[in-house]
């Protein structure tokens, strides 16, 4: 582990030094393209929710955009493709163009901003910008909009979700077809705007259901067990029973969700980073692991396949024709998305978490130092500045984010790299020990 | 399970604990600072001055020679000063009384914020009422915050009732009256 440790640490600070001013350049290019579009949809909000959701979209793209092409700068100082051997280097548009890279990690990197809260903060400091300039009566944010609609008419709520999905199916068969590039901007930026609101309105639906089910009976019938357990424990001391909550509701509210952030943001970070760096990288990577040095020929074979590979592996014949082609056309349209989006996402977590456990104990310290870091700039920062009327924070606020990200987002994007890197590395010497021996014998 | 994959997961599980007890401890924990000042003493707030001094206690309030309100508690009268020398109000939108514990009083009758207009100075008596076991370590907190509001100040003033005089307080204020004729003054700043 600490060989793990000493790795990550001198790359990490190593590609930062080396790369410093493209870094800044990509990482200031992208705040800046997501700071106008926050602005964009702050004034649209006045106009309409709708449109300022869609604008709002654009400045989670920056931000992804940004993300990406720095992991993929990282990536190439590290040498990870030179890793591949060149016997299996097959050109795949996947991984080499960004608006088809958008397309794989935009769904994993939303979805890990909301997971972790960054979507609801930065919905939640939109409102705030909105309620700042206009009223605390205005009824137009965009919070208040989606969710007021999930409760209201959740019907229209689907449709709109319904409706935007297939507004990118048929934005990404037309880039398919034509190759025109900003079709697939507009692809990944109706994607974006599925996602927000799919993120808004699901998360009011999931609160109704979980409010619909507390007032259902079973709910009372698990108060009384508990209320009988109490009893029992009570019996053996009568102190017992507080002991006994105290304990789960300390667990249960502070050291489970700690425990539980230390390790899983590191962990899926690097899971959804590991998609930048493309299938091929990813499928080789799988390989290695099982003990296998050579990847796989066939096209559609590997876990981190496309979906059409994989079907034309699987199903060899031209399909069917007339109706039955038209169902198995709109089905695989459908499980597509699984195979190309969800799935890579998941197998990716798989893989780095069968990097060992000292790979994985060094590489959260790591990651933890940079969150504790960050957490001591804030102080500084807020002790240095001190406490302010809002007008102050809504003018400097973000570039006082700026000046907490521009360090410590940076090294955490690297160590990003450098820990997928070292992944590689773990299970190309893995594959190499379970490489069979060579056997001498007169001939 | 092989030793050393045992010793892996063991390393993991001691390293996730360290960094989840390193970020907790390492978290702000609160949206404001705390500005202490002395009683009776003037000190920056915002963009100007507030202080709190002429701390009384009692358990009757007479205003123009009628009772107005009687408490088997035990009611604190303090005033409260804010100047705005600058062109931008200062305001304290919330007061509190902080108590031992977590406990918090509210403002006593308290409808409206106080605070000072750009170029004067205002002087409100604001009165709390506690609990007469609840006196020891009392201090006053005055905030700005607003429905949307950043990382704010926060003024606290200890009104000097210790564990060693609460008692003392506490027996003086019974059947004693607070009189006060006006809620606020405001003067004009030179």
């Amino acid at each position: 582990m600490l060989v793990d440790i000493r790795v990550l640490a001198v790359d990490t600070g190593r590609v930062f030094w080396r790369l410093l001013p493209q870094l800044l350049t990509l990482y200031l290019a992208g705040w800046l393209g997501s700071e106008l579009a926050r602005q964009v949809a702050v004034g649209l909000g006045r106009l309409s929710a709708w449109a300022a959701l869609a604008a709002f979209s654009f400045s989670f793209l920056f931000t992804l955009v940004a993300a990406v092409l720095i992991l993929r700068l990282c990536g190439r100082e590290l040498g990870i493709w030179a890793m591949l051997p060149a016997t299996e280097t097959v050109a795949d548009g996947r991984d080499t163009s960004l608006t088809q890279l958008l397309a794989v990690t935009l769904l994993p990197f939303l979805g890990l901003y909301a997971a972790f809260g960054q979507v609801q903060t930065a919905a939640s400091g939109l409102a705030n910008e909105q309620i700042y300039r206009g009223s605390v009566f205005d009824e137009g944010t965009v919070l208040r909009v989606v969710r007021g609609m999930a409760v209201l008419h959740p019907w229209r709520l689907l449709g709109i979700l319904v409706g935007s999905y297939l507004l990118r199916r048929l934005v990404e068969a037309l880039h398919e077809r034509t190759g025109w590039r900003p079709l697939g901007i507009i692809g990944a930026l109706v994607e974006s705007f599925f996602l927000l609101v799919g993120i808004f309105g699901g998360a009011t639906v999931l609160h109704r259901v979980t409010d619909w089910l507390e007032e259902r009976a079973f709910v009372g019938w698990l108060a009384a067990l508990r209320h009988r357990v109490d009893g029992v424990l009570a019996l053996i001391h009568d102190q017992l029973p507080t002991v006994v909550d105290r304990l789960a509701a300390f667990l249960a509210g502070e050291a489970g969700p700690a425990l539980w952030s230390a390790v899983s943001q590191p962990v899926v970070w690097l899971a959804v980073a590991a998609l930048v760096f493309g299938t091929q990288v990813l499928s080789l990577a799988d390989l290695w692991r099982m003990g296998r040095p050579l990847t796989a020929r066939v096209t559609g074979a590997s876990r981190f396949a496309r979906h059409r590979d994989k079907l034309a592996l699987r199903r060899p014949a031209a399909p069917p024709p007339g109706v039955v082609r038209t169902a198995t056309e709109l089905k695989d349209a459908f499980l597509g998305d699984i195979d190309d989006k969800y799935l890579p996402a998941l197998h990716s977590l798989r893989l780095v978490l069968r990097a060992g456990g000292g790979f994985l104990g060094a590489y959260v310290l790591l990651y933890g130092a940079l969150t504790i870091l960050r957490n001591y700039l804030d102080r500084l920062l807020h002790g240095l500045i001190g406490g302010r009327e809002v007008d102050f924070w809504f003018v400097a606020g973000p570039f006082l984010d700026l000046a907490r990200a521009v360090p410590l987002e940076l090294l955490r994007l690297c160590l990003l790299a450098v820990a997928f890197r070292r992944c590689l590395e773990l299970f190309r010497h893995r594959a190499a020990d379970k490489a069979p021996a060579t056997v001498w014998g007169l001939a | 399970m092989s030793r050393r994959r045992v010793v892996g997961v063991v390393t993991a599980l001691v390293c996730v604990t360290v960094v989840a007890l390193g970020t907790r401890v390492s978290e702000e924990s609160a949206d404001y600072a705390v500005h202490r000042a002395p009683l009776g003493v003037l000190v920056d707030y915002d963009a100007g001055r507030a202080g709190v001094d002429a701390v009384e206690v009692g358990t009757r309030l007479v205003r123009n020679g009628q009772v107005t309100a009687q408490t088997t508690g035990v009611f604190v009268a303090l005033r409260l000063h804010v100047q705005a020398p600058g062109t931008e109000e200062v305001r304290f939108q919330q007061v509190a009384l902080l108590a031992q514990g977590s406990t918090s009083y509210a403002g006593y009758g308290l409808g409206s914020t106080v605070g000072a207009e750009p170029g004067f100075e205002t002087t409100r008596l604001v009165l709390f009422e506690v609990s007469p076991g609840r006196i020891t370590d009392l201090t006053f907190e005055g905030r700005n915050t607003k429905i949307v509001s950043g990382f704010h100040q926060r003024l606290q003033v200890h009104l000097g009732i210790t564990a060693a005089n609460a008692a003392g307080w506490a027996a003086a204020a019974q059947g004693r009256e607070i009189a006060y004729e006006a809620d606020e003054v405001t003067r004009g700043l030179g």
